[in-house]
């Protein structure tokens, strides 16, 4: 069984158990906001997010339209919440897909080593050496463009990714003495993956899983310029600021509210990921 | 252009700018008020062109040329045998006089006396007929361009004579295309080009940059002023924005959007508008379930703000179209049509009368036209309004043209700027036409065409492309919201270019017309 | 280790034969080919046919594959299906400027974002720390393409500071072009910093609750010797994994870069072959970033193999 002991920094400093800071709750409200404003929205904007409000394009925010409005008169706000559903929906399952692949196999391959790990990394460097364009290219000609095939597409991808980062991680600990205890204890294999070394490795995973949710909405745009998932006339958040980004030389901000955005989703769910990893939630591995 | 006197019985009428407008963004001539004209050229200096596309097929070959900056590389080196004034006249070239029989059928060109390639040797008739017939042996892009040729042959030492099929009035204009640029006789590798035109090549990097030197033996003694050139790809727009106003360009050429905007509102540079016969559209196939319903046709039309689209997507760089494809200004658009605009009542009627009810259309856009996407998005919106569901297909400009456009019901079309009105109508519109992707056919319609074409009486040209355009305009294979403006930014120290209505930078042209005056 | 080297090796082989077997298929899976593309819509039937004859695309696809694929493995490239030019002429510059790009921002970012995340690590839960995870993190969320247009207007449209564009071929000399080349650089640099700076960080403070770090403090280690030698020696695993892996994306990201910059890189060479569904050049350049991949990838391994003597022992 494994004690609990109050994590150090480096220096040796004791990093103290501290009560909910300020940071966390607003990282969490941030977050909370974005999914309520998901999930209640379309009940409660003013304005469509497909209506043309103005004739003019990228018009500054006014009363009538609090951020302005976009290229094509059509008010940002409202377009900005909506798109939110689509971006944190997609971005999430995409990542837990590439989380869920790519971590068991890592584990999978750390452990066993041998042919089938040669296998799996030799899979992993197809996948990441195949080139984006054409994967997407040939992926809406085959299958169509529809948001499931672009959430499926990015889990394909970051999968191999992560496979590598948790396939390095895992060998870190696969080699150390209380694993070993385990195999010799002759406990299965599910359970030394899921069981010993998994909750060992959730700090490094849960922290590349934050940072990657970003990556897949910046990388979910690029795919979504060449034509799939979500379609004209809603957009998702890296959308947005790519047909606003014109606006930014004349002074308009219509492309840095969706920025702003993401950045603040990134932010938000890096933050609380830290939180939770230096207060202990890592386990320990005493023996 | 020095302008030779020719006495051509056929010489087709002059367009004129309409004042009264259809709308919004009439016609100007684009030249910044700031901008005083200076009387003499002054000589001197590089001028520095950005352009848009940057592909390793960049190309001198004129049976290959398909960007924009060919056709600037092409201009630059080569010469037609005619060339077009601004109002889209047939002037001298390489071919210093034309003329033809009273039916229009055979067209005798003379070739220009002393004109030379850069190496030295004289133009030949055998140049001319193994560049036209580049076209129709092998593979070219501009093979449907000379399909109403029959033969064409020496005719003495400085003569060429075409043969057509059928008679063309205006076929001075189509030998002013840039595909049909002379190169000599028994060329086949375009990467050191050779041509009689106001610039040498020095550097041609494919995808990188080409570089031109004045050409001291070209025929016209005034041109080019310039002292040499430069084609630098920057396909960012913003870049290309960026590089006018920090003064690393001369000219940057077509701008979108905010672009405009921030050139218009600069003092070290102005715009360059040139009001063309291109567009983007919508083509619908009438052959095809739905579209082939003329009363969802119809709804559509109705259905399309093409005020907005002219006005907020394009910055009023554009003119008001009706769904025909002859330019607003021209002489020959059919004034007694009634312009269309956003109509939700009458949408509402042509929807219930279709019975088309709650079954959603899809229409396939795309970046590949510009603003297609957005006359989806347009589109959509007024439609949702009237009760039509129309569900848009973004799709990738890889392949588009080959692949997806006219192959489905609804689908974005993109057409260019050419030098003819008859050009345009055998092209896309008649019934046998090589991209007449909508399959728009009509009783007598091309019957009109061939007689127009060959027509020497402008009162009956007139009334023959009134009634074909009536046949369109009834039929609305296409749902044509605006006559697209080319827009380019130019430097204020640049001088002479003006606009020529088949492409940008004074139809391709301009470089040999300009002059900087600092 | 013979036998390590050779069964990589192998396996290096394995993947890029993977690879351009897949990139060849995808060309055959997506509509259109070169000769419909090179010639347009409104081309004819027997004109396309007529030029798929010269480009000698009548052959059946594996015939196709295997000719292209003979002639790799001798050496010559082939020939460009719409110029009809030596790849091997085309080639070499593109990939001298994505080259150069990718190695300066390389040198520029990994350092600096290393240092960063050993920073972190040292004052994890500080002030410091903390407000430097904001700033990495907000730079990071944001998308390339809205970097560079930042960077632009800020460093070369506002200030003047820096050339807009940096077409290497118009600049003379080479303070000129490292002047060209800052912003892009620069960009790429923010793109890929924030994750090495990050893991860095996560992976240095993960193993400060580790037994032997408590047992070199104990032992009367220096915090300096602790650091440097016995965490960082423990961290290079995971986190040549990470950077390189980073590098590997940065490879995929300078496509974005090239296109604002008009850097005429490799990148973009294939994105223009796509489009024209030129085969010989996209399998050109597809193996050279796979050979990259491949080689960063064992590279990766190698290090952290090496740094970690358990696995030297137990493997």
């Amino acid at each position: 069984m494994s004690t609990t002991t109050a994590p150090t920094g480096l220096l040796g400093r004791r990093l103290r158990l501290r009560r909910p800071s300020l940071i966390a709750a607003a990282a969490g409200g941030i977050l909370v906001f974005w999914i309520g404003a998901a999930l209640l929205v379309p009940a409660l904007l003013p304005h469509s997010p497909v209506d043309f409000i103005s004739d003019d394009s990228f018009e500054a925010p006014s009363a009538r339209t609090w951020l302005g409005t976009d290229y094509l008169g059509r008010d940002l706000l409202a377009r900005l919440i909506s798109a939110a559903r689509s971006t944190l929906l997609i971005s999430f399952l995409a990542t837990l897909g590439a989380h869920l692949i790519g971590d068991t196999l890592g584990i999978l391959a750390a452990l066993r080593g041998g042919w089938l790990a040669a296998v799996l990394e030799r899979g992993a460097e197809v996948m990441l050496s195949l080139p984006k364009l054409i994967v997407g290219l040939v992926v809406i000609a085959l299958v169509g463009p529809s948001a499931t095939v672009l959430v499926l597409v990015t889990a394909g991808v970051y999968a191999a990714t992560v496979f590598r980062i948790a396939r390095a991680i895992a060998l870190d600990l696969v080699t150390l003495d209380y694993i070993r205890a385990a195999r010799l204890r002759g406990e299965s294999m599910a359970w030394v993956m899921f069981g010993e070394l998994l909750p060992n490795m959730l700090p490094l995973l849960a922290a590349d899983f934050a940072l990657r949710m970003s990556f897949s909405i910046l990388f979910m745009s690029n795919l979504s310029f060449l034509g799939l998932g979500v379609q004209p006339p809603m957009a998702d958040w890296g959308g947005l600021v790519r047909e606003n980004l014109e606006g930014l030389a004349s002074g308009s901000l219509a492309s840095v509210y969706p920025t702003i955005a993401i950045a603040s989703v990134t932010i938000s769910l890096n933050l609380l990921v830290d939180r939770w990893g230096s207060r202990g939630g890592a386990g320990e591995m005493r023996t | 252009m020095v302008e030779v006197k020719i006495a051509h019985p056929f010489a087709l009428p002059r367009r004129r700018l309409l004042q009264a407008g259809a709308g919004v963004g009439l016609a100007t001539l684009g030249l910044p008020a700031a901008r005083a004209q200076e009387a003499k050229p002054r000589r001197g200096g590089t001028l520095r062109v950005a352009v848009a596309d940057q592909s390793n097929t960049d190309t001198f070959d004129p049976t290959l040329a398909r960007s924009g900056s060919d056709y600037l590389r092409a201009k630059a080196t080569y010469n037609a045998l005619t060339w077009l004034d601004a109002d889209s006249n047939a002037i001298p070239d390489l071919a210093e006089s034309f003329e033809s029989d009273e039916k229009a059928m055979r067209w005798s060109f003379k070739l220009r006396k002393g004109a030379r390639f850069h190496d030295g040797s004289p133009v030949r008739p055998a140049d001319v007929v193994y560049s036209i017939m580049r076209h129709k042996t092998g593979p070219s892009l501009a093979s449907s361009i000379v399909t109403n040729i029959s033969s064409v042959t020496a005719d003495g030492p400085d003569r060429v004579l075409f043969t057509l099929a059928s008679p063309e009035v205006g076929f001075p204009l189509v030998m002013s295309e840039v595909h049909m640029s002379i190169v000599k006789e028994g060329t086949t590798d375009f990467s050191k080009p050779i041509g009689t035109g106001p610039f040498r090549i020095e550097t041609f990097q494919p995808g990188l940059r080409t570089a031109g030197l004045r050409n001291p033996e070209y025929w016209d003694p005034e041109r080019p002023y310039v002292d040499g050139f430069e084609i630098i790809p920057l396909p960012d727009m913003q870049a290309r924005v960026n590089a006018l106003l920090s003064g690393d360009v001369h000219l940057a050429v077509n701008l979108r959007g905010a672009g405009i905007d921030q050139v218009r509102e600069s003092s070290v540079a102005g715009l360059l508008t040139t009001p063309t016969s291109g567009f983007a559209s919508v083509h619908m196939r009438v052959d095809m379930k739905p579209s082939d319903s003329l009363d969802l046709r119809l709804a559509l039309a109705h259905l399309m703000d093409r005020k907005r689209f002219a006005e907020v997507v394009l910055r009023g760089q554009a003119v008001l179209a009706n769904d025909v494809p002859i330019l607003p200004t021209s002489p020959l658009f059919n004034t007694e049509l009634p312009q269309r605009a956003l109509d939700l009542d009458k949408a509402k009627f042509h929807i219930r009368k279709s019975g088309i009810g709650s079954t959603p259309i899809e229409i396939y856009v795309t970046d590949a036209a510009n603003g297609g996407i957005d006359i989806g998005q347009l589109l959509q919106r007024e439609a949702a309004r009237a009760g039509l569901n129309v569900a848009l297909k973004r799709v990738p400009a890889d392949g588009y043209w080959v692949n997806i456009s006219g192959m489905h019901p609804f689908t974005n079309n993109q057409v260019t700027p050419r030098p003819s009105d008859d050009m345009n109508i055998a092209l896309f519109w008649k019934s046998n036409a090589p991209f007449n992707k909508c399959k728009f056919r009509a009783e007598g319609f091309d019957a009109l065409a061939d007689e127009a074409r060959g027509s020497t009486d402008p009162a009956r040209r007139k009334e023959l492309y009134f009634r074909m355009q009536k046949l369109i305009h009834d039929a609305t294979p296409q749902v044509i919201p605006a006559m697209q403006s080319y827009v380019d930014g130019m430097a204020n120290t640049v001088q002479g270019i003006t606009p020529v209505p088949v492409g940008y930078l004074g139809g391709f042209n301009g470089m040999q017309n300009a002059w900087l005056s600092a | 280790m013979v036998r390590l080297v050779v069964t990589r090796l192998t396996g290096a082989v394995a993947v890029l034969l993977t690879v351009s077997l897949l990139v060849f298929a995808s060309g055959e899976a997506l509509p259109g080919d070169v000769a419909q593309l090179m010639l347009g819509e409104g081309a004819s039937q027997e004109a396309v046919a007529q030029l798929r004859q010269q480009l000698q695309l009548d052959r059946p696809a594996p015939e196709r594959y295997l000719g292209w694929l003979g002639g790799m493995v001798s050496g010559d490239w082939g020939v460009s299906y719409t110029t009809r030019r030596p790849i091997s002429e085309i080639l070499p510059p593109r990939l001298a400027n994505t080259a150069l790009l990718t190695v300066l921002t390389v040198l520029v970012a990994v350092p600096v974002a290393l240092g960063l995340g050993i920073l972190m690590a040292l004052f994890a839960g500080g002030r410091f720390e903390r407000s430097t995870s904001v700033v990495l993190l907000g730079l990071s969320a944001m998308p390339e393409f809205m970097l560079a247009t930042l960077a632009v207007l800020i460093f070369a449209v506002k200030l003047r500071w820096l050339p807009a564009i940096s077409n290497l071929s118009i600049t003379d000399g080479p303070l000129e072009a490292a002047r060209a080349l800052t912003l892009p650089v620069l960009t790429l640099s923010l793109a890929i910093a924030a994750q090495i700076a990050r893991m860095t960080r996560a992976t240095l403070v993960n193993l400060a609750d580790r037994p032997f770090i408590e047992m070199a403090h104990l032992k009367g280690a220096s915090r300096l010797r602790v650091i440097l030698v016995h965490s960082l020696a423990n961290a290079i695993g995971p986190l040549a994994n990470v950077v390189t892996l980073n590098i590997a994306f940065l490879i995929s990201g300078v496509v974005v870069v090239e296109t604002i910059f008009a850097v005429p890189g490799l990148a973009q060479l294939m994105i223009n072959s796509v489009s024209t569904r030129d085969m010989p050049v996209i399998e050109a350049c597809a193996m050279i970033f796979c050979c990259v991949y491949v080689l960063l990838l064992a590279a990766a391994d190698l290090l952290g193999t090496a740094f970690n003597p358990r696995l030297r022992r137990s493997r």
